[in-house]
């Protein structure tokens, strides 16, 4: 596998810097270095924002999640991204007039302008760096757990994830964002190639499509029907995923950029669509992937089942490329959340960041730094990390909207209203306080109120 | 779809947005979120599976039409949007 895992990689590594310099070329001022040029057609527009939405949450995440809690995972991801893509059209729609024809300086300022008020742009960017870094981290976690399965005895997890972090940073300051939305289209490909590789391997190891199910049903039968054989996948935990998951492109800034620099609405509408049928073909080949595991590996912990699926059992080129598309799968999520947190910070500090790009680049580093550090004490639940991302920022989700919604400044009531939700889900998560009251998961109540709040809040403004 | 009046877009847009709605209640609903059925079986896939990706294609496909209409109900009453 060495020989075919050098080849491949030296051929990646090659392409991804030769993108980067090519990119540099065109880079002449800190827009263009942060936003890309800001017209981006349909193709690459959905490769980015695919690449940049799946990740190895989906390569590693998924098949280990399906395989604990069974096909009650296909709602949790798939269903809750169908949604979601549906949500863009309108959400979408708003943020790009609300945008206009200025250039975009994140969402902080953005929603500085709409509330006018600074604190908000604060509150948004404190929630998105505290969510941000466990999601950045598990991609660098997810990845170097797989490398140690993949070298055992050649260099700790730490020496791994610092490489991960080193490559990934190199590259994307080279070439800026219009570098990570070209390597974003090869990694997008490279993980729907390898995703399907070894589920069809996993396939005819098991005796086809319908032994999988059979198997399946003989041994384990919960893994057929929610809530799963844990009782983790009940109504409230998949209705509260949803609206996190539906709340992405709103809350995280990595997607809410790739929607502006969109070349017109037309092309965001058939990205959205394309992204739909993506999530699909990539999400049923990690149910059979944890079917598959659940049959042959109940009993293995995590990065034993990933190393035996993806890496042991495969031909050593499969192997390779394995490899090499889980590492383009971590970097292409990663290098986009760095990045969209460099532009916040630069529409943050307004104008001196226009043309100076040192606080952007230490900016990055800084935040790097964190998931780097978050990486090495997290946990190995990449879903569940994931999951708290998605739920920590949706919790902006109603304030972002109203702000983008309503025509004229919509006052402080729902920025306070945000941060204090904002405490109590972190106090909640550091257990402090239980994340169920009255019999209702403590994120879903939050959405509810919040989403409550929004609504009072632009009638009484109206 | 360019020539279809703003009333008809929008009596479309609608009907598209309830039945969107109704398909994710129904996916979020007990007859979906049954603990332990598994028939009936289609295409070998249990119950719950091969409902919710039906649910996912249909979402996405409303997804496809819905983005036509509503670009189209937005070019007629909304002309300072960023299209």
């Amino acid at each position: 596998m060495t020989q075919y895992l050098l080849l491949i990689g030296v051929l990646y590594v090659g392409v991804l810097f030769f993108l980067s310099l090519r990119s540099r070329k065109e880079i002449k001022t800190s827009s263009d270095f942060m936003l890309g040029g800001a017209k981006i057609g349909l193709i690459l527009g959905f490769m980015t924002f695919a690449a940049t939405l799946f990740s190895t949450f989906t390569l590693m995440g998924m098949p280990d999640f399906s395989r604990n809690n069974g096909v009650g995972a296909w709602i949790f991801l798939a269903f809750s991204d169908a949604v979601m893509v549906f949500f863009i059209l309108w959400f979408g729609f708003y943020l790009r007039k609300r945008v206009g024809s200025e250039s975009f300086g994140g969402m902080s300022r953005l929603l500085q302008n709409c509330y006018q008020n600074k604190g908000v742009g604060y509150l948004y960017f404190i929630a998105v760096f505290l969510f941000l870094v466990p999601y950045v981290a598990i991609q660098i976690r997810g990845v170097a757990i797989f490398l140690i399965e993949a070298f055992p005895d050649f260099i700790p997890v730490w020496a791994w994830s610092v490489f991960i972090v080193v490559v990934m940073l190199l590259y994307s300051e080279l070439g800026g964002l219009k570098a990570i939305i070209y390597a974003d289209f090869m990694q997008g490909t490279l993980l729907l190639i390898v995703v399907w590789l070894v589920a069809m391997n996993c396939l005819d190891n098991v005796g086809g499509w319908s032994a999988l199910f059979e198997q399946t049903a003989n041994t384990q039968p919960d893994l057929l029907s929610p809530p799963g054989p844990k009782g983790l996948l009940s109504p409230q935990f998949l209705i509260a995923s949803c609206i996190a998951i539906a709340m992405i492109p709103v809350t995280q800034p990595q997607l809410s950029t790739r929607l502006v620099i969109m070349k017109d609405y037309a092309a965001l509408r058939r990205m959205a669509v394309a992204v739909g049928f993506f999530a699909i073909l990539i999400i049923i080949p990690t149910v059979i992937i944890g079917l598959y595991g659940a049959l042959q590996y109940a009993d293995a912990s995590t990065s034993s089942f990933l190393g035996s699926v993806l890496l042991r059992e495969q031909h050593p080129a499969i192997a390779a490329v394995t490899i090499i598309g889980l590492l383009a799968a971590a970097m292409s999520t990663s290098d986009s959340q760095l990045f969209a947190m460099g532009n916040e910070f630069r529409g943050l500090i307004g104008s001196k960041g226009e043309n100076n790009l040192t606080p952007i680049r230490i900016a990055i580093f800084v935040f790097a730094a964190a998931a780097l550090l978050f990486s090495l004490v997290s946990s190995n639940e990449l879903v569940l990390l994931a999951r708290l991302s998605f739920s920590g920022t949706g919790i902006m989700g109603p304030m972002i909207i109203l702000g983008i919604l309503a025509k004229k400044p919509q006052g402080s009531f729902m920025i306070g209203l945000s941060a204090v939700a904002l405490v109590i889900f972190i106090v909640s998560q550091l257990g402090w306080i239980p994340q169920q009251i009255f019999n209702m998961r403590l994120d879903l109540l939050l959405m509810i109120l919040l989403s409550l709040g929004a609504l009072i809040n632009y009638y009484v403004k109206k | 779809m360019k020539n279809w009046s703003e009333k008809t877009l929008k009596r479309i847009w609608k009907g598209i947005l309830v039945a969107v709605l109704l398909l994710i209640v129904f996916t979020f609903s007990p007859w979906v979120l049954v603990k332990g059925k598994i028939d009936p079986i289609l295409f070998s896939m249990p119950y719950h599976l091969w409902v919710s990706i039906l649910s996912t294609i249909l979402l996405v496909v409303f997804t496809g039409i819905g983005g036509m209409v509503f670009y189209h109900l937005k070019l007629k009453t909304d002309p300072n949007a960023n299209l």
